[in-house]
């Protein structure tokens, strides 16, 4: 039980970093210093409230968010937060395919192109051939790397007082339409909808029951809220090394900095490390999403545990993925690829969160252990919040560049 | 909840996303005012990235492949950026190329393996693109191009320092 957690927690950090959160991380911390930690904290509030309702919905109906929604609402109300959901999917895991070919770049400085191709046949291979206990398991922990953002802001340490101010929602001093910009894209690259079926389909896998419950809040609680703790640790290194010299992040190069200053000839190691580790966990957990939430969706076989003549389907969709993602990122450039889809999640969240909302609340799934009415009222304010942040985020988007 | 209402909600939740839509493409016009003012951020950015990355090489603390990768990457975001906005504000497009140019002697220092050298061309790069003096704005920004706009005492050291280096 206790590995179990461990390992659950560990999987939820590993789940929790990715390019998109590296990168906007930094580039909060760049611009205006400790200002945004209060996004961060923001996202991670919401996250860990709709982990652990997947994962409890997964638990005591050992139905996911994508089968349960087809269910309940029909194919035809299925079909749109579905076709959102992929669309979105392909982007981020063009993301995260760029950021591992970055991290490959920035290793070997040969450009980051001509990674693409074997990034995407590498995380094909590792998804046709591996089980999913290896892939989350294996690669969550090597990711546990990313903590040299926290020991590395414990090195270089900051003033915790104006750290702890920027826990605390303010309004911008300058640029205010950047500084909405990056506060959605901050909550968007937290936020990310293909974690709640994903995190559902992960408690299926692992036949996860009612007498999980209580694991599954730990896990969705502590695991979310280490990750969070990384993503602060990037926020306060990118505001002492880049912010205060001036530096804006344009390009991954000018993250390495933050790692550099604490590490010395470490620091370029450790962030190439960190941004290939979490970009290959991303990308799976993202990939296997896609199949699940078609396969789910349409009533094929489905289980990362199968072998690929058992689900073909199933195969075939992360089959399909892959390349077109990696083709996306061929063509634009990974940091504004990733900024986009990280400022997007923050506005598909209401298709994917109302229709969780009424799952939550139907007995027939979740028999006595139904949102209670705080619970209802926080998802409803996370709704309306992603709505919010999607008026802002697509004319800043256009608007900001 | 009934099913008829859940499914009303839902459906003014997509209304609501259609005019999250609409809005975006109201206002999708990006000034170009803001192009310049964010092309000259970047770039005032990618110059003291340079200072940065060739202060951490002189002192082996980042590996001479990083350094020239960074390097390309400010010199190549530079001429794009210059590009960008060169029909816009030749001005500003000029200042950029003029940034973009000065790199060049830390690249030949970084590849010749001089670390002093390359730490001396990389210091006045942030000069560049601080921002002009209010009588150097006056005058017109045409006669020598970028040369002549870079005679004001904010720049004079850059100057100095890219003629030395060539």
């Amino acid at each position: 039980m206790v590995l179990q957690l461990a390992l659950g927690i560990i999987t939820a950090i590993g789940g929790f970093l990715d390019a998109g959160a590296i990168a906007t991380s930094a580039l909060a911390g760049a611009l205006f210093g400790f200002q945004l930690i209060w996004a961060v904290l923001l996202g991670t509030f919401c996250v860990i409230l709709l982990t652990e309702m997947s994962g409890r919905l997964a638990a005591v109906s050992h139905h996911t968010v994508a089968d349960a929604v087809r269910e309940r609402l029909g194919f035809r109300y299925f079909a749109i937060p579905l076709v959102t959901e992929l669309l979105q999917d392909v982007l981020v895991l063009s993301a995260e395919i760029g950021g591992l070919s970055v991290a490959l770049h920035l290793a070997t400085g040969f450009d980051y192109r001509i990674f693409v191709p074997l990034v995407a046949l590498f995380l094909w291979a590792l998804l046709w051939f591996g089980s999913f206990s290896l892939i989350e398991n294996g690669v969550a922990f090597v990711g546990l790397i990313a903590l040299s953002f926290v020991v590395g802001s414990f090195i270089t340490p900051p003033p915790w007082n104006e750290v702890a101010r920027g826990a605390i929602p303010s309004l911008p001093l300058k640029d205010s339409g950047q500084y909405w910009l990056i506060a959605v894209s901050v909550v968007g690259s937290v936020l990310e909808p293909f974690l709640l079926n994903f995190y559902a389909s992960g408690a299926v896998e692992e036949k996860w029951t009612v007498k999980t419950l209580g694991m599954n809040r730990a896990i969705a609680g502590l695991g979310m809220s280490f990750g969070a703790i990384i993503s602060i640790g990037i926020v306060i290194l990118a505001a002492l090394t880049l912010g205060q010299r001036g530096i804006r992040v344009d390009s991954f190069e000018q993250v390495v900095l933050t790692l550099v200053a604490p590490f010395g000839e470490w620091g370029l190691s450790l962030f190439v490390a960190s941004l290939a580790i979490a970009c290959l966990g991303a990308a799976s957990d993202v990939s296997l999403n896609m199949s699940y939430a078609v396969s789910q969706g349409f009533g094929w076989n489905w289980s990362e545990n199968l072998k690929p003549h058992e689900d073909a389907r199933f195969a075939c969709v992360y089959t399909a993925a892959i390349p077109a993602a990696a083709l996306v990122v061929l063509f634009f450039d990974p940091l504004n690829v990733t900024m986009i889809a990280m400022a997007l999640n923050a506005v598909i969240a209401p298709l994917i969160v109302f229709p969780l909302l009424i799952l939550m609340n139907d007995t027939a799934y979740l028999r006595e252990h139904t949102n209670g009415p705080i619970g209802n009222v926080l998802v409803a304010v996370v709704i309306v919040l992603a709505c919010l942040f999607g008026l802002v985020a697509i004319p800043l988007e256009v608007l900001g560049g | 909840m009934s099913e008829g209402a859940a499914l009303a909600i839902y459906c003014n939740v997509l209304r609501l996303m259609g005019l999250v839509v609409v809005a975006a493409l109201l206002v999708a016009c990006r000034p170009a005012s803001t192009q310049v003012e964010q092309a000259t951020d970047r770039a005032a950015s990618w110059a003291v990235t340079v200072k940065a990355v060739t202060e951490q090489w002189a002192q082996s603390r980042v590996s001479m492949r990083f350094t020239r990768t960074t390097l390309n990457a400010a010199i190549q975001n530079l001429y794009r950026d210059a590009e960008s906005i060169r029909s816009i504000d030749p001005g500003a497009a000029s200042r950029i190329t003029r940034l973009k140019n000065a790199i060049n002697p830390v690249m030949d220092a970084v590849a010749l393996n001089e670390p002093d050298r390359a730490r001396d061309a990389a210091a006045p790069l942030p000069l560049i693109m601080k921002p002009e003096p209010v009588e150097a704005n006056a005058r017109p920004a045409s006669a020598k191009g970028s040369g002549e706009a870079g005679s004001g005492p904010a720049e004079g050291g850059s100057d100095n320092n890219a003629s030395s280096a060539r």
